[in-house]
């Protein structure tokens, strides 16, 4: 065998009259069902962070990015990765690399982002070697976080960008974790 | 426009000043002031024959037209004797589109004051308009002779020549015209007219003489492509008809060889122009004939003129080896001096003859293509497997063959692929890197396109399948997907596809085109206009009218034969109408340019424009609106026909109705009912005209382009307003006759009207002419079926049925209609036994023509005129079995239409329809048509599509 070619993607927006191409790009990568609920949301959310990758015309891969308010902070932002997924014929190209970094690129010329978290199923190496890679850190494991798929645990990984602090505690504070990375289970769900 | 010189006759100085403004404020366009003008003339002279006709004018432009007609026509009575009212008259009339009306006007004017330039100019421009080329030719020459010294006058007249063919006299009136210029230099008129007057002798086949004319005015020419393109082509001719005199002459033609090297270069030139001529196919069209002299000088210019699109001259010509390899020489050298010229590499796979080296240049194309990302690769491939009629076919890989090498190496693509990530038996070991993904796409899309050619359905939903799961995300994937349903007979899931690939971007068009139409398809009207109304106008009133002001016909036939289907005649007329309308508007729209062209000297464009125009209703659409419209009244005579009949047979139930008698019955009903009509056509034509006399005409109204609301949304009105159907259908009859004389439908459709109106003549004519008229159709044997005859045969029969009686009858009539119906049947035989020779033709036909759609004509027109005859339904199940070795396989639609006709109109027994059924199910197995009863209880009311 050779090696897989880098392909080169362009990135486009996700807006109302394209967003159902996001639904069959998730339907055909992720193992859970997002609502309907997710798709109105997602054309309303900064461009900057959620952004389609495209190759050869058509809609490969995409990352949804969200930012929410810090517990501990009136002006401080975090930056959430709802999801980011390529689809299976164009994995190991390079494009799960560039929306990610298309993201983290948009996150620090936003002074207000503090740290970019996500979560991932403890069992998925792939993409626990593809963040570590990128930067991420395991801050926490929360048991029971899906509700439909085995293992129902996963683990939050974390990138400071605008950070203020290197102290671990705060940072778990911020996610609204508790200091003791074994934690119970957390209330949110995938979708 | 209207001259007040010598006019405001016989008024007083102050009057006759104030009859000058009126025109003026007229021309101005301010017509408020122009009718204060008026009324203050008329109210010291109210019979003022001139000022009420002006008075009229303004009105007209203010769209108050019942007023102007008045007015008009009351200046008229005045004063018969004034060209300024005659004037007037015709301008009226020719706002309303009258132009037939405003000549009549305006030669009224004229022979009153015949040498007014300007009622001369508006005559010329109806003139042309109307195409009356020998009295434009008149007035142009009037206008020169009473002012040489305009140059207009010396164009418009060279024109009005070349209009007439009196092409010799167009060159000596413009060469007269350029004489008499002081000085000529490079501007865009003087270059405009050099190549127009080159373009004439061209059409004269004067081609040295246009060439040397070239070199000459070269200094002149500011449109430098337009030169060297007509260079190059004067080079194809010239040198073949000087290489024919010469033989002819026993002389030896030394400048033969570098007049072709001149005519190649000349091309190759072109072709690399700029970036995007290595895909004018016009320049390979002039490439490819360079590089055959061989090609005789009348044929190249043929073949240059009527070739169209990606049409090549090797399509037309057998080569030799020699010859194909002279070819692939060029094209391999152009290859590598432009490397980004697809064309180059494309072309020598069009003609190159069966063989190893066609299989690479396939092979090497699929790559190449496919790693591009081209989904259109299986359509461009088309021309191979579907030769049209008249190309060569004789040696070269075509029709399934073709299509099956090409799933053949599609096949090995897609399994290296998807093993190794390489194409297969890659020449080069494919480098280190592998193929993106797309190239496995791109490979099995044209694997899908392969086997849905070859009528494999269900195995190309697989691999469309397949394709989705891999690039979920694309658009073209489930299109392509939809349209598999559609062929698979499935009308309704096609449109739920359709409908769902819509979704995926609703900011395209083209999709939502596309789901509008399989919408109506499947009967879905109110979805489909829901669906075409997403991208009209949001902002002004009724979508439907928005597309209509759009002109978008392909929406207005579809949606008119969906609603024609499910039994809507008003909704479905309006649509058809309203195509109708729009080509009305294309000639109309010429109008302006009649002035306009000869003023900017933009000569060859008019005259390119004109001849467009001379031809325009032969489009696909006017035809197609056309009969569908006349299909629809012959539907509605039909019904009305049987109505009566059912109200005669209520009355006396002792009459006993033979086929014969039906047919006069049919002419009594037919007779009472144009009465009738007529009597309903009067009223309400009178009622129209006074809806006219205050609310402008819609025509009148389209500059407004407001949003209205359609008046008449259920097409009543136009139902009422209508002449009788049958009077409706025989015009549309005549217009197809016209503009559409080598299509079947069209004579076809003469014969229907002929049939029910009882001429016997006409419908000999039209069974003729079907015959004779449709050569291209006949020969176009796209599916082996031959349609002119297969409308002939039906026919044939019907003429036995309605005519058979009346054929038989002594005198001219009956003598001429025998003597052609026999000779139609192929001669021979007895004249007086019309039924028995019928028969004999349709035999010979069915055994002829064995595919399904030509059997299922002839088992209808066996079963006609012999119920009892048992061979039909076996022709038809026959051919239902039959598969065409070489050609594509039947759609769906055919055996949909076969099956309906062995149940409605050859009356098969049960067992044979039912067999037919089975065998039209095993291979459309997702067509609701043909269900077994039982499972269907859904599709009983689902019209199948037509």
């Amino acid at each position: 065998m050779g090696e897989r070619p880098t392909l080169d993607v362009s990135f486009g927006d996700i807006h109302t009259q394209n967003v159902q191409q996001l639904r069959k790009l998730n339907e055909h990568t992720f193992p859970v069902k997002y609502l309907d609920k997710f798709y109105q949301e997602i054309p309303t959310l900064s461009k900057d962070f959620t952004q389609f990758a495209y190759y050869g015309g058509f809609v490969v891969g995409a990352i949804c990015g969200r930012l929410e308010p810090m517990p501990d902070s009136t002006t401080k932002k975090r930056l959430y990765i709802m999801t980011i997924g390529v689809l299976v014929a164009y994995r190991e190209c390079g494009i799960g690399r560039k929306l990610l970094e298309y993201l983290l690129e948009n996150a620090s010329k936003h002074p207000e982002v503090a740290l970019v978290y996500l979560h991932v199923q403890t069992n998925n190496e792939t993409a626990l070697h593809f963040y570590a890679k990128a930067g991420f850190e395991k801050v926490g494991k929360i048991e029971g976080y899906y509700k439909r798929i085995d293992p129902p645990d996963c683990f939050v990984l974390c990138k400071p960008i605008h950070l203020d602090t290197t102290d671990p505690a705060r940072i778990t504070a911020a996610l609204g974790l508790p200091t003791d990375t074994t934690a119970t289970t957390a209330a949110a769900a995938a979708d | 426009m209207v001259q007040a010189d010598g006019a405001g006759r016989s008024l007083p100085r102050k009057e006759n000043d104030l009859f000058k403004s009126i025109v003026k404020f007229y021309e101005t366009k301010q017509y408020k002031k122009g009718l204060k003008a008026a009324d203050a003339v008329l109210r010291k002279f109210p019979n003022h024959g001139e000022t009420l006709a002006m008075r009229g004018l303004v009105l007209n432009c203010l769209e108050r037209k019942a007023e102007a007609y008045d007015h008009v026509k009351r200046g008229l009575k005045a004063d018969m004797r004034s060209h300024v009212c005659w004037h007037v008259y015709g301008l009226l009339h020719r706002s309303d589109r009258r132009y037939t009306d405003a000549i009549k006007s305006y030669k009224q004017a004229l022979r009153i004051d015949g040498e007014n330039i300007q009622i001369l100019r508006d005559l010329s421009l109806l003139q042309v308009q109307m195409r009356d080329r020998h009295g434009f030719l008149e007035t142009r020459k009037e206008l020169l002779r009473l002012k040489p010294n305009n140059k207009m006058h010396w164009i418009a007249y060279a024109l009005a020549n070349h209009l007439c063919d009196a092409k010799e006299t167009a060159i000596q009136v413009i060469d007269a015209y350029s004489n008499s210029q002081e000085e000529r230099s490079a501007t865009y008129e003087d270059s405009e007219l050099a190549l127009y007057r080159n373009t004439i002798l061209e059409e004269m086949g004067r081609y040295d003489e246009a060439l040397a004319h070239l070199e000459a005015t070269k200094p002149l020419i500011v449109d430098v492509r337009s030169w060297r393109e007509r260079r190059a082509e004067m080079l194809l001719y010239t040198r073949r008809q000087r290489r024919r005199r010469s033989e002819e002459e026993d002389d030896d033609d030394e400048s033969s060889t570098t007049s072709e090297e001149a005519a190649r270069s000349a091309w190759i030139e072109l072709l690399s122009s700029t970036e995007a001529s290595g895909d004018n196919y016009f320049y390979h069209r002039g490439l490819q004939l360079a590089v055959l002299p061989e090609v005789s000088a009348a044929r190249c210019r043929e073949i240059m003129r009527t070739q169209r699109a990606c049409e090549l001259p090797t399509d037309a010509i057998e080569l030799s080896f020699e010859q194909v390899e002279r070819l692939d020489e060029t094209y391999a050298s152009l290859a590598t001096r432009f490397p980004r010229g697809e064309a180059f590499l494309w072309i020598p796979l069009t003609y190159a003859p069966r063989g190893p080296a066609f299989e690479r240049m396939l092979d090497s194309t699929i790559r190449r293509l496919t790693k591009r990302g081209a989904p259109a690769l299986g359509s461009s491939l088309e021309r191979l497997w579907e030769p049209k009629a008249g190309e060569v076919v004789s040696g070269r890989s075509r029709g399934r063959e073709a299509c099956e090498l090409t799933l053949r190496l599609a096949d090995a693509h897609v399994a290296s692929l998807r093993e190794k990530g390489r194409y297969g038996g890659d020449p080069n070991g494919g480098g280190t890197v592998l193929e993106p993904p797309t190239s496995l796409l791109w490979v099995s899309y044209l694997r899908a396109h392969c086997l849905e050619w070859l009528g494999d359905l269900e195995a190309a939903l697989e691999t469309i399948d397949e394709c989705i799961r891999h690039t979920p995300s694309a658009v073209d994937l489930y299109e392509k997907r939809a349209r598999l349903l559609k062929r698979s007979g499935d009308a309704a899931e096609a449109a739920e596809a359709m409908d769902s690939a819509r979704t995926l971007d609703l900011a395209d068009r083209y999709i939502n085109n596309k789901a509008t139409k399989y919408l109506l398809r499947a009967g879905r009207v109110a979805d489909a206009r829901r669906t075409a109304a997403l991208f009209t106008r949001p902002e002004g009133g009724d979508s439907e009218m928005h597309l209509r002001e759009m002109q978008a016909t392909w929406y207005e036939l579809e949606i008119g034969r969906a609603l024609a289907a499910r039994g809507d005649v008003g909704p479905a007329l309006k649509k058809f109408v309203a195509v109708h309308k729009h080509f009305a508007d294309f000639v109309d729209d010429q109008f302006d340019f009649h002035t306009y062209c000869v003023r900017k000297m933009t000569l060859r464009a008019y005259v390119s424009v004109l001849r467009f125009e001379d031809r325009i209703r032969g489009h696909a659409a006017f035809r197609r609106s056309a009969l569908a419209a006349a299909r629809v009244y012959l539907g509605l005579y039909d019904a009305k026909v049987s109505e009566t009949r059912a109200d005669a047979e209520r009355v006396e139930p002792e009459a006993e109705i033979t086929e014969n008698d039906a047919a006069a019955a049919k002419a009594r009903a037919k007779r009472n009912k144009q009465r009738q009509r007529k009597a309903r056509a009067r009223e309400a034509r009178a009622a129209r005209e006074g809806d006219n006399l205050d609310a402008p005409s819609a025509d009148a109204s389209k500059p407004k382009q407001q949003h209205q609301e359609d008046d008449d949304p259920e097409g009543l009105k136009l139902l009422a307003e209508s002449r009788p159907p049958l009077v409706e259908a025989s015009d549309l009859a005549t217009q197809l006759a016209e503009f559409a004389p080598s299509r079947p439908e069209t004579h076809a459709l003469a014969f229907d009207v002929a049939e029910r109106t009882g001429k016997i003549l006409l419908a000999v004519r039209a069974l003729s002419r079907l015959d004779q008229r449709c050569v291209a159709a006949k020969y176009d044997k796209l599916d082996g079926f031959y349609a002119p005859e297969a409308a002939l045969v039906d026919r044939l029969s019907r003429f036995v049925v309605v005519f058979g009686r009346a054929a038989l009858a002594d005198g001219v009539v009956a003598r001429v209609a025998r003597t052609q119906i026999a000779r139609l049947c192929g001669g021979g035989g007895d004249e007086e036994d019309l039924g028995k020779l019928v028969v004999a033709k349709i035999r010979a036909f069915a055994a002829d023509s064995p595919v399904l759609p030509s059997r299922v004509a002839a088992a209808t027109a066996l079963a006609r005129l012999e119920p009892a005859a048992t061979d039909a339904t076996a022709w038809v199940l026959d051919a239902a079995l039959e598969e065409h070795p070489s050609r594509k396989p039947l759609g769906v639609k055919h055996f949909e239409n076969a099956l309906r006709a062995l149940k409605l109109d050859i009356r098969a027994d049960p067992e044979t329809v039912d067999a037919f059924r089975a065998t039209a199910a095993r291979r459309f197995p997702r067509a609701p048509a043909f269900f077994l009863p039982d499972d269907d209880n859904n599709n009983n009311n689902k019209t199948p599509p037509h």
